[in-house]
């Protein structure tokens, strides 16, 4: 399975209109699983709660959903924090050298202030 | 024979070891597929496992996917600095722009003007009252601020109202402007946004002496084009077409483009509109959607969504492909902007589609009334009465003053896309633009929450779209690439 697949017997609780999930601290980063919520906000708020072993994730639609909109919302939500995963794991191999490319390219410029 | 031998390298040494660096990237999903690019604006399309593959140091050398990849600089092979080099240097040239700042400089010669079109965005006057025009003071103090940019090219537009209504002042400025350009060993190119109605022999002889270009409005067939910019007792349409013939006659084919805004009336009538374009021979045609600015815009931007116009854009954008399969000379400008910031190696200076945004060092915009405005949009919200983008007035400010300040920093800072959450890591930002004007007037603030920016929802359609055209349509993608040219 890759990464960016989905299970699709993922665990989640519908309550209150609300959508709940774990998520294990082994599998995602807290920065990861903001980012994903930021992305979603047009369609949902996202509350997290630190626990012990990760975080206890609510979305909060705008709207109450069933659990068919509620399956499908968890599968966004999953989506796009797979996708903020593979950003991490290009981000760990990349920063350095997107900073020594950008000091390569003003270099001599005249943009760069050399006092 | 063995000397020669020794200087050929078998074929072998040249194959990739499959050993690599992953160089810096982003990516967007569009359905199963990711579209990868990087800071130069090169782009790759490829499934997400063999973009994972890829993330994970184990693409197969052999993989097509390999190839592009490496020849795009999306990976780094072995020790050599020869790719990094490249990379930097490609990034130095789209770059270079920034050091050559403000190009464009829109002076607002009158806000008199005889239409009263329904999407307009300024508070035009009746055509009587002079105290709208700009004075000769402001005009050639303006023309003092617009030489002292450091971009070597000027191009010096005439706005209104009605431009034409005023235009001793324009004649006025572009002999002085020569004047300036012949001693400061600068280049500086004119233009005047008309709605033609006012064009003259005079005029258009003063036009071919000194080839200054003219830009008008064409909004479609002669009940479309009327209904939405209305002249009293008269047809615009009639007097627009018959300036586009006397213009092309006095300052050749090319001397005079036009422009359409997209009304909720257009929506359906899109492919009348680009016809009515080829019937007039037009070569090109900028499908333009509505800007939020002015009150009349407002209303009228809330009865089409970005949803609406996407599929507006591609219907006709779909339309002009099947008219050059035809034969039919056409490109639409929008789409040639983008492919020129995806396939050009400079991207394009295009105002609306910077970051930093264009706001200021893109553009800068002198009013009648001698305000200064770091862009048209910043004028038309000043006249809503919110002065956000006025950066100062001739009379009391200096150049330098203003284009340091913070009316104009703080908004170029806050908005910049490499540091905005989600548009950092978004695969359009060097095809994309920071727009503080647009999201200060929609959500108040300079950067604006992206997942709120109708902006953001119509650009990403928009270039999800060119880009499904460009890997899955061979025919499109022959047509489109002649645009970049």
């Amino acid at each position: 399975m890759s990464i960016g697949d989905v299970h699709p017997n993922f665990p989640f609780d519908l309550v209150d209109g609300s959508v709940r999930l774990r998520l294990s601290v082994a599998t995602y980063s807290d920065y990861a699983i903001q980012k994903a919520a930021y992305r979603l906000a047009r369609k949902c708020a996202v509350h997290l709660e630190p626990r012990e072993d990760g975080f206890m994730v609510t979305l909060v639609p705008e709207r109450l959903v069933d659990s068919d909109s509620s399956r499908q919302l968890v599968v966004d939500f999953l989506r796009q924090l797979n996708d903020e995963l593979l950003r991490e794991r290009i981000g760990e191999q990349t920063n350095g050298i997107r900073e020594l490319l950008l000091a390569h390219a003003f270099s001599r410029s005249g943009l760069v202030d050399v006092e | 024979m063995t000397a020669l031998k020794s200087t050929v390298i078998p074929r072998t040494a040249f194959e990739s070891e499959g050993q690599y660096r992953v160089l810096p990237c982003r990516f967007n999903m569009i359905g199963e597929r990711a579209v990868v690019t990087n800071d130069v604006g090169e782009y790759v399309v490829l499934p997400r496992a063999e973009l994972e593959c890829f993330v994970d140091g184990k693409l197969d050398a052999h993989s097509p996917f390999y190839r592009d990849l490496k020849t795009r600089h999306f990976l780094l092979e072995s020790d050599s600095r020869v790719g990094l080099d490249l990379l930097s240097l490609k990034l130095r040239s789209r770059l270079e722009r920034l050091a050559e700042f403000t190009a464009l400089h829109i002076f607002v010669v009158t806000l008199r003007c005889d239409h009263s079109c329904q999407y307009c965005q300024v508070s035009r006057q009746d055509e009587g009252t002079d105290s709208f025009d700009m004075s000769v003071l402001h005009a050639e103090k303006s023309l003092e601020w617009a030489f002292q940019s450091p971009a070597k090219a000027l191009k010096i537009e005439f706005q209104g109202g009605e431009p034409l209504l005023n235009f001793s002042l324009i004649k006025h400025l572009v002999l002085r402007s020569e004047i300036l350009a012949q001693e400061g060993a600068r280049q500086v190119s004119f233009v005047i946004a008309s709605n033609l109605s006012r064009l003259t022999d005079e005029i258009l002889e003063f036009c071919a002496a000194h080839q200054v270009m003219l830009s008008t409005s064409l909004d479609g067939p002669r009940d479309l084009h009327d209904a939405q910019r209305h002249l009293r007792g008269q047809s615009s349409y009639d007097l627009v077409t018959r300036g586009i013939h006397r213009a092309r006659e006095a300052l050749g084919y090319d001397g005079v483009a036009a422009l359409m805004t997209t009304t909720p009336a257009t929506l359906d009538r899109i492919e009348e509109v680009i016809d009515e374009y080829v019937r007039l021979g037009f070569r090109s045609i900028f499908l333009r959607h509505l800007s939020p600015y002015g009150f009349a815009a407002k209303s009228l931007v809330r009865r089409y969504g970005s949803k609406e116009w996407s599929e507006v854009y591609e219907r006709g954008i779909r339309y002009i492909l099947s008219l050059n399969a035809r034969g039919v000379d056409l490109r639409e400008e929008f789409t040639a902007i983008l492919l020129q910031k995806m396939f050009a190696p400079l991207g394009t200076g295009y105002v609306d589609l910077q970051s930093p945004a264009g706001i200021g060092i893109g553009a800068l915009v002198y009013n009648y009334d001698g305000y200064v405005y770091a862009s048209d949009e910043g004028r038309m919200l000043a006249e809503m009465g919110d002065t956000s983008f006025q950066l100062g007035h001739l009379d009391t400010d200096a150049y330098a003053d203003v284009m340091l300040g913070d009316a104009l920093l703080e908004p170029l800072q806050a908005s910049m896309l490499e540091s905005a959450p989600l548009c950092s890591d978004c695969a359009y930002l060097p095809y994309c633009g920071a727009d503080p004007t647009f999201h200060h007037a929609t959500q108040g603030d300079w950067l604006g929450h992206k997942a709120f920016s109708s902006f953001c929802e119509r650009q990403t359609r928009t270039l999800d779209f060119v880009i499904q055209l460009l890997a899955d349509d061979p025919n499109a993608r022959e047509i489109l690439m002649k645009w970049v040219q």
